[in-house]
This record gives C-alpha cells, sequence and structure tokens, in this order.
C-alpha cells in the first residue's frame, strides 16, 4: 500500500523495508534473517551496510532509558547558523499567545529567504511537534511574507535555540492501541475566519501521526469544525489500522478517538440531523459509517486534557510545557 | 705626383709623389692639414646616422660627433624622425596641474580599490575613498560590489554637503566602469565632472597614494595584532580615521579632521588596533548569572555610535560598546596564530563563558601524507610540535576534525609550551581606561556614516564563521593541493581518452606560504562547495572524487556515445559538489554527483512519469516504535547511486560531463541507458 515500505515475512518473522531513495532502513524479527536480506541486496547492489541506525535522514538517533530518542539536533544549529540566529535569546513557546495584528504590513523585503528558513523549519516538524502548529501557521503565508510574518519565523527560530537538544522520544509500550485526539479552533484564522483542525495519534504511547492545518471550507458553528477535524482524524486512524494489518501487527482495540467538543461526539454516534449540520453530510456519513461498523470509538475528552490542542491555538508558557511533557518532546534525561 | 683634394670645395689638401703605385705622403703636409684623413665617403648626413645608429638620442649621435667617431655633413636634424615614436614613445612627465581649490569640496577625487583577495569578516571585496583636495579629509565606504558607487557617492553627496553647508563643486575619477553612470547624473545637477585620460592613474596620483596609506596603514594594524586577513576591512576604517587625525605637513602640520571641523581631534580616544578588551555585556545576557563581559578584541571605532568594536572571539559576535576594558599589551590574534595560526569558533557554539575545554572535545589528529612533508609551508613546525601527527597509520584518505579554540588552548596546555593560558594574561595585564571624547567622536559619525551602507549583520557574522571554519580545514585541503599536479591515478585507468586538464592552482602561492597573506588565501579557499567545474578541478579532493564517480557511471554503462543529430534534444550536465558532515559537524565526505540538466527535457519525447520513493514520516515513527516495543534490531544501508540503476526506456541525449569529454569524439553526445540524477 506504500510505494516505499516493503514487508517481507517467512512463518513468523517478518522484515520491514523502508526505503527513502538511496537511503534504506531494514528492521525485522529475526536477526540471521535481516543478514540472509543483506546479503541478497548487496549482490543485486552495490550496497554499504552502515551498520545499527545513528543518523537518518538528518535524524539522530540514540538510545535513551526505555527506548530510543529521536533528534534533529544537528539540522536544527544548520537551520540557526543560516538564518544568524545563533546567539539569539531563547523563548519559552514558539509562537506568541497575544492576536495576531491584521494592520497593513509590509512586505518582508526577502521573500526567498523566507521561503527557505520555513522551508527548512517545516522538514524539522519530522521529530518536532511543538514547533507543527508555528510552522503551518507561517507556512500560509509564503506567497507573499511581510515583515510581522518573519518576526514569527524569529520567533520560532529564538524557540528553537532553547531546546535544539529536543527531540521526540519513543518509549516500549505494552499496548498497540490506536488513540487519536482531534481538536479544531472555530473560526481561528484571523485571514479568512477558517478553522485550524489538528489531530495527533499515539500509538501505545507513543506519538507517531499529527497535523496541523486550515480547514478547506469555512465552518459555521464550532461543531461543524470539530466534526471536520473529527473526519480528518478518522481518515488517519484508519489509513493508520490498515498500515498496521499490513506491517500484521495486531491490536486488540479498537481505535478510539478523543474529541472535545460534545456536539461532535453526539452527532457521530446518533444519527439525528440537525439543521445546522446538514451541509457536512460527507464529513458526517463517513465517520458515521465507520462508528456503526464499530472501527472506531469516539469519546469526549475535558478541553484540558485535549492534547491536539497545541496543534491548533497558541498557548502560553505553562500549559505549553505541559503539552510539550506529554509528548516525550523533551531533551534526554541524561542532558 | 699625387693631389688629394676635397670632394666637395675641389680645394687641394695634399700632394706628395708616388713610388711605385703607392701614394706617401710627406709629414710636413701631414702636420699642415690633419683633416685630410677623413675619408668623405663615410660622412653623411646627421638622419642618416641617427638611422644608422638604431635610433638614438640627439645627445648620443652629438656625442659620437664630437669625439669625431663620425663626420656629419649637417649637424642637426630638421625632420621630426617618424619611427622614434612608433618604437619608444614614452610616458611624458607630469607636470603640477596648478588646481588652486579654496574651500572644502570645491573639488573630491573618488577612487575604488580591490577586489581583495578575499572576503572580508563582514562580507566586503571593496572600499571606495573620496578624497577632498582642500582639506585632503578621506572618506571611506567599503562596498560589496562595485556598482554600488553610484549609490554611496549620492549617500555621500547628501552627507557633506548638509554637514558642511558647501556644494561639491567638482568630482574627478577614472573612467571605470562603475564611474561610467555618474556622468549623466552630474550633468543634471551641474557638478563639473573631470575624468584622467584613460590609462593615466597618474593624474589621479592623490587617490592612489590615499589608497596606498590606507592599505600599508591597516596592513600594519594587523600585523601588529597577528589579525587575520579577513578583518582588513576593520583595519582599513581604522586607519582612515587614524590618517584623518594625523598632522600632514601638505597642510602645515595640521591634520585634515582639524583643517575641516576646525577643532583639534581627541586623541585620548584612541586605543591600540587588535588589543584584548572586555565590553560590558549585560544588556546582552540570557540570564542574571552570565557573566558581564567576555573576552574580545578590539577591531576599530564604531562610525555611528560612540563607541569601540569589540569582536566576541567565542561567538564571532561583533559588539559595539562604550564601556570597554582595554588591554592594550595583549593581543589575543597572536596568541591563536602561535598555536594553530587561526581562532577558530566552535561550529555548534556553547554558551560556556570561560576558556575551559569542554569535557566533549575530542582530540584532534591529522594524518599527513608521507609525500607532502617536503612542501609543507612555514606553519608546519607549529602542526608538527603541537599536534598530535599520526603517521603510523597509512593515510591514504587524510581526514581533520574541526579545531576549536578550546582545542588550540587545550593542546596548548597539554603540550606545554609555555604559554599561558588566556585568563592568565588577562590577570597579569595592567588596566587601561580612559574616558572618550564624545564631541569628537560624534563628529566624525556624522561625516562618515559608513554603517548605513553594511550588509545586515546576520549574514555578516554567518560569512565570518563560514571564514573560520575555512581556515580550521587548511591541513586537509592545502596540502592535496601541492600534489595535484600528477593526474590521478582513477582518470588513467579510465577507457575514455580524457583531455589535459589545466591544474589551474597557483603553485608559488600555495609553496611560498610563509606570510601570512598567501596563507590565508590558499587556506580559505578550498573548503567551499565550488559551483563550476574550473573551480573545484583546482581541488584534489574533488578531482579525485569526479573521476570516482565517473568511474562508477562508466561500470554501471549509465551511457554509450553517439554522434549528434540535430533532431536530438541533448540535455546538458554539469557537476553538483556537495561537502557532507557527520552528525558533529566533521566532514564525512567530498560528495560529487554529476547531474542531468533534466528541466530541459519535454514531456512525452523523453520523460513520460516522474516518481521517486520517499517513505512517509509517520511510517518512519510508527516502525521505530514498534522496533522500540518489540525489541528489535534496526539496520541502516545505503545504496550507492541508488536512483541511477532506474533503467530508462525513453531516448534521453545529454552532453558529455564538463572536464570528461572523450577526446576522440568530442562532439557527440551521451545516449543514456541508465538514470542520472536531474532526470525527469
Amino acid at each position: 500500500m506504500d510505494t516505499s515500505l516493503f514487508i517481507f515475512s517467512v512463518g513468523a518473522d517478518i522484515c520491514y523495508l523502508l526505503v527513502y531513495i538511496d537511503d534504506i532502513l531494514l528492521t525485522g524479527s529475526n536477526s540471521l534473517l535481516l543478514q540472509r536480506l543483506i546479503q541478497l541486496l548487496s549482490s543485486e547492489f552495490k550496497l554499504r551496510d552502515l551498520g545499527s541506525i545513528h543518523y537518518f535522514l538528518g535524524i539522530e538517533v540514540q538510545s535513551a532509558s526505555m527506548g530510543l530518542m529521536l533528534r534533529q539536533h544537528k539540522y536544527t544549529l544548520d537551520i540557526l547558523t543560516r538564518a544568524g540566529m545563533l546567539s539569539c535569546k531563547p523563548v519559552d513557546t514558539p509562537i506568541s499567545t497575544s492576536k495576531a495584528t491584521i494592520l497593513p504590513d509590509l512586505l518582508f523585503s526577502d521573500a526567498t529567504r523566507f521561503r527557505q528558513i520555513v522551508g527548512a523549519l517545516q522538514y524539522l516538524t519530522f521529530m518536532r511537534l511543538d514547533i507543527c502548529f508555528a510552522v503551518n501557521r507561517v507556512c500560509q503565508f509564503m506567497h507573499s511574507p511581510t515583515d510581522s510574518h518573519w518576526a514569527a519565523v524569529k520567533r520560532i527560530l529564538r524557540y528553537l535555540r532553547g531546546t535544539t537538544s529536543h527531540g521526540l522520544h519513543i518509549t516500549r509500550s505494552s499496548s498497540f492501541a490506536l488513540h487519536d485526539f482531534t481538536d479544531a479552533d472555530w473560526a481561528g484564522s484571523v485571514e479568512d475566519r477558517k478553522s485550524m483542525s489538528g489531530y495527533f495519534v499515539f500509538f501505545g504511547q507513543t506519538p507517531i501521526s499529527w497535523k496541523s492545518g486550515k480547514q478547506r471550507t469555512v465552518a459555521r458553528s464550532s461543531t461543524e469544525a470539530e466534526y471536520k477535524a473529527l473526519a480528518d482524524g478518522t481518515a488517519e486512524v484508519i489509513w493508520l489500522q490498515y498500515l498496521l494489518t499490513d506491517l500484521q501487527i495486531s491490536s486488540a482495540s479498537t481505535p478510539i478517538i478523543w474529541c472535545d467538543n460534545l456536539g461532535a461526539t453526539y452527532l457521530s454516534a446518533n444519527p439525528v440531523f440537525h439543521a445546522r449540520t446538514k451541509h457536512v453530510e460527507v464529513d458526517y456519513h463517513f465517520v458515521q459509517d465507520r462508528v456503526a461498523k464499530k472501527e472506531i470509538q469516539i469519546h469526549f475528552i475535558s478541553s484540558q486534557d485535549q492534547l491536539a490542542d497545541v496543534f491548533t491555538k497558541p498557548l502560553p508558557t505553562s500549559s505549553f510545557t505541559a503539552f510539550r511533557f506529554k509528548f516525550w518532546v523533551d531533551p534526554p534525561p541524561s542532558a | 705626383m699625387f693631389y688629394v683634394k676635397d670632394l666637395v670645395t675641389k680645394e687641394v689638401l695634399l700632394f706628395g709623389q708616388s713610388h711605385d703605385g703607392l701614394y706617401v705622403l710627406s709629414e710636413s703636409s701631414a702636420t699642415l692639414v690633419p683633416q685630410a684623413f677623413w675619408s668623405p665617403c663615410i660622412s653623411a648626413t646627421a638622419d642618416l646616422w641617427h638611422r644608422r645608429l638604431g635610433h638614438p638620442t640627439p645627445r648620443i649621435l652629438d656625442l659620437l660627433v664630437s669625439r669625431n667617431k663620425i663626420v656629419c655633413t649637417s649637424r642637426r636634424s630638421l625632420t621630426q624622425c617618424q619611427a622614434c615614436p612608433l618604437g619608444k614613445l614614452s610616458h611624458l612627465s607630469l607636470r603640477p596641474t596648478g588646481d588652486k581649490t579654496f574651500a572644502p569640496l570645491d573639488l573630491s577625487f573618488s577612487g575604488v580599490w580591490g577586489p581583495a583577495p578575499m572576503f572580508s569578516s563582514d562580507g566586503f571585496r571593496y572600499f571606495v575613498i573620496f578624497v577632498d583636495a582642500h582639506t585632503k579629509h578621506i572618506w571611506y565606504y567599503p562596498l560589496v560590489v562595485k556598482s554600488d558607487v553610484f549609490f554611496i557617492l549620492q549617500c555621500f553627496q547628501t552627507l557633506v554637503e548638509l554637514q558642511f553647508s558647501l556644494k561639491i563643486k567638482s568630482v574627478q575619477t577614472d573612467w571605470g566602469g562603475e564611474y561610467c553612470k555618474l556622468n549623466k547624473f552630474f550633468q543634471t545637477i551641474g557638478i563639473h565632472y573631470r575624468l584622467i585620460c584613460p590609462h593615466t592613474h597618474e593624474q589621479n596620483g592623490i587617490v592612489k597614494r590615499c589608497h596606498r596609506h590606507i592599505v600599508e596603514t591597516g596592513l600594519t594594524l594587523l600585523g601588529q595584532c597577528s589579525a587575520p586577513l579577513r578583518f582588513w576591512n576593520y583595519a582599513f576604517e581604522s586607519s582612515v580615521y587614524l590618517i584623518n587625525r594625523m598632522p600632514t605637513l601638505v597642510l602645515q602640520n595640521i591634520s585634515s579632521f582639524e583643517c575641516l571641523f576646525r577643532r583639534t581631534p581627541d586623541y585620548n580616544f584612541l586605543r591600540t588596533f587588535g588589543c584584548f578588551c572586555f565590553p560590558s555585556l549585560r544588556p546582552y545576557h540570557a540570564h542574571k548569572l552570565d557573566f558581564r563581559s567576555s573576552p574580545c578584541v578590539f577591531l576599530g571605532y564604531s562610525s555611528s555610535h560612540l563607541g569601540y568594536h569589540c569582536l566576541d572571539l567565542e561567538s564571532d559576535r561583533i559588539y559595539v560598546s562604550y564601556h570597554v576594558r582595554f588591554h592594550e599589551n595583549v593581543f589575543p590574534f597572536a596568541k591563536f596564530e602561535h598555536v594553530t595560526s587561526s581562532p577558530v569558533p566552535p561550529t555548534q557554539p556553547t554558551y560556556l563563558p570561560s576558556f575551559n575545554p569542554p569535557p566533549c572535545f575530542q582530540p584532534t589528529t591529522y594524518q599527513i601524507g608521507p609525500n607532502n612533508n617536503s612542501i609543507l609551508p612555514s606553519a608546519a613546525p607549529h602542526l608538527t610540535t603541537l599536534l598530535p601527527i599520526d603517521s603510523t597509520t597509512p593515510s591514504s584518505q587524510s581526514h581533520t576534525t574541526i579545531l576549536s579554540p578550546y582545542a588550540c588552548l587545550s593542546n596548548d596546555n597539554c603540550a606545554g609550551t609555555g604559554s599561558p593560558s588566556l585568563d592568565a594574561h588577562v590577570l597579569r595585564s595592567a588596566v587601561v581606561e580612559q574616558p572618550g571624547s564624545a564631541a569628537d567622536h560624534r563628529s566624525f559619525a556624522a561625516a562618515s556614516p559608513v554603517s548605513a551602507v553594511r550588509t545586515s549583520p546576520s549574514t555578516a557574522s554567518l560569512a565570518s564563521l563560514q571564514l573560520y571554519v575555512d581556515l580550521s580545514l587548511y591541513p586537509l585541503q592545502h596540502l592535496p593541493i601541492t600534489g595535484h599536479t600528477s593526474p590521478c591515478p582513477a582518470a588513467r585507468q579510465h577507457p575514455m581518452v580524457l583531455r589535459p586538464r589545466q591544474p589551474k592552482t597557483t603553485l608559488s602561492t600555495a609553496t611560498a606560504a610563509t606570510s601570512a597573506v598567501s596563507f590565508s588565501q590558499v587556506v580559505s579557499l578550498p573548503s567551499h562547495e565550488p559551483f563550476v567545474f574550473n573551480d573545484a578541478n583546482r581541488y584534489e579532493a574533488w578531482h579525485s572524487a569526479m573521476c570516482e564517480e565517473i568511474q562508477a557511471l562508466r561500470a554501471n554503462k549509465t551511457w554509450t556515445l553517439v554522434s549528434f543529430h540535430p533532431s536530438m534534444n541533448v540535455v546538458g550536465s554539469r557537476w553538483v559538489y556537495k561537502i557532507k558532515h557527520k552528525s558533529d559537524g566533521s566532514i564525512e565526505r567530498y560528495k560529487v554527483c554529476l547531474v542531468a540538466r533534466g528541466f530541459t527535457q519535454q514531456e512525452g519525447i523523453d520523460h513520460s512519469e516522474t516518481f521517486s520513493p520517499v517513505i512517509k514520516q509517520a511510517i518512519v515513527r510508527l516502525v521505530f516504535s514498534i522496533v522500540v516495543s518489540c525489541g528489535w534490531k534496526i539496520h541502516q544501508l545505503n545504496i550507492h547511486n541508488a536512483f541511477l540503476n532506474g533503467v530508462l526506456d525513453e531516448e534521453v541525449y545529454m552532453k558529455q560531463p564538463p572536464g570528461f569529454v572523450d577526446y576522440a569524439l568530442p562532439s557527440h553526445v551521451c545516449r543514456l541507458h541508465k538514470s542520472l540524477y536531474g532526470l525527469k
């Protein structure tokens, strides 16, 4: 189902082969089988076995307590060097909570530089979900950045300066259940009043998939916005579910989607149509079908515990730090 | 009986008796008229003699005549020789112009200096000066490109005309390309634009003399503190600052500053260039326990502030501060030079406030090939004495790790060469602190706002950081250059007949790297990623990488040579150079890639679909998570030229790679069978 993921299974043993153009990751349950596979590959191609993983696609892999630490430390420093922000003063959050100004603003003089830096930041969200929302926000202005947008980019860079060694801490998890947190910020975008939606999927205890983005259409109510986010999250969970089946990882439990809007939660379970929600029919049916088939469950979660908040709105320092702790995006314990 | 007569006058000069066909001259007749021995057959006009003797000057001709060596019938030629100016016209002596100026700005001279052999630490390559003929005051502006002159001149004009309430009346420059635009501009505002005759720079003698004065003073300043040459801009700026304040004979022993501003400059503000200093850095602090200052090098006077430029050696950042404490007898650059020839900041800057080596410091090793020892420059003794040279390991591939100032100091301390650490110097040296003069400095700031045209500080510091790293690569890059003259062995085995490459390395520069100048030139070049083939081919590292790549492509049977037909859509090819770094910033390898310029391909003709296998990020994270939970091992493989294994179905033609054109079939093109980077 994916063009760059290859799965090879012999009896109970299984190998995964991940291809990124000429970089390959190979893993599997049986180390003898892996050796055989490497031999086979090297007879076909000119191959270098770099041994166990330590640096892959700009990601530094370190073994930490109870698992692996994935960081983009060098890449972060490279971006800071390129932007000339190596000696800037760190801040605690990547985005300011104060209302964004919509005053007429001067166009930023060097749009190419803006695009280069923002493009580089986008790759950083590979392992840094904490800046995902902030980067998405500045990405929306690639076509004509202004000075205040550049200030927002610099804010992200200042945040990164203080957190260069942060990364994703992947820990051993006991269950293989998928938990999806979806959230929406209704009419959150000042420019066009579209809503922001974000989702965030845990596999066991590890965050594996996340997204922050502006919804394509304007939502008329917060329930509608939440419902669209819910549909996005559902699509992702279902894809991951298929992927896990392909990878022959069996998960006993049904994926659970956590949504902090009661209306949306009820709507997904209860086929009562409301005049206000009739235009979200496709999303509605999509989610409802899945719930009816018991492929997913949708549960309510209070807004305080809603983890996907960080993908939809700027947060103050205290709650941001708390979220970051839950995401396992933290410096390694040894540092 | 015989007579000797003058041929012209027919006058009888001699006579005598002939014996047996021999004309015997009697003594009496000989003493009578000695001139009779002249032979009329060798007499000629002065013009003829001038030509015969190879066009000597009239003075030589006169000399020969007066010594009776030759006979001229006419003493002086009236017709001028045409050939003389053709063959030997030289410059005439220059007479004083008689220019009289009555007030400042009556006449200004301008001239561009450059290009400097290296970019300055803040990214400049040139400078332009304006000299006022009346007061001899110099205004200095650094330039990134020459074409900035037009803009700078307008800035200068606005500045001085406002400051002195006088108008620029005339400007003299050479007819350099950067000044061509000025002609029209001056015409519109009524400034008399004086040009020197083409190629007659002596007419612009004032500017040339000023250039020399600035450069020589600047080099002296750099020399006194052993600063790297890339700080030339700071040195030159300081030179101009100082020159304007020096009394000069031309102005009856007052300074040009005094002449222009009618005030004596304040000399108490001055400090020794390049000396050690501590600026107050409280406002820059990240937290309350940061040290109040950090060790810096004094790099001249800010033109727009009343303060000093202080270069922080750790972060490579320039601070402008008024609150600076100087140690004018200590020169930090000299210390670093002594140890490693270059101060190198860490590539991953740390916030360590002192010069203690961090615990993560890795010992530096250089492997120097045995054949290179003979041509080591003078810096080599330092390296050999202070750095461990691992000559026992086979040096098929020399490598280096980046040297940090911590490394320098720790090496210094470990080796016990006797030079104490920087902190010790600081403690010993006396503190010199004198308040600057506000009035003096402000007036200067008003008159020369150099900083108005500076590039942004971020790019400047970036550039200088790059250069720092450049310097650190010296042992790796420098050594192979000199050995480049022998062709790479890989190239010899290559079945293609290769065109002879001209190694453009200036061998003299490389070998004669005894002076600081040539040292920096060689060092700062190779570690950048070159853009064009000719640039890269000078360096052995890149050259051998290209040879390897060509070999790999040949072995892969990537293309065959076919003769060119006009109906073919031939895409270009070029080399792409990339330095691969490890995660700790050290150099892993020099990667060279031959790419096709696939953007000239046309859909349907030579490409149909594009495809590249890129894994989704979520899958990577998911797999990592599974691996951790199941406790599996994870392997990383790298396929050499993975993309190049793709077989091409379409007919794609490419020009032969630059530098590796088949000697026998230069007009052929490559018919690609396998894919190349850059193709669609």
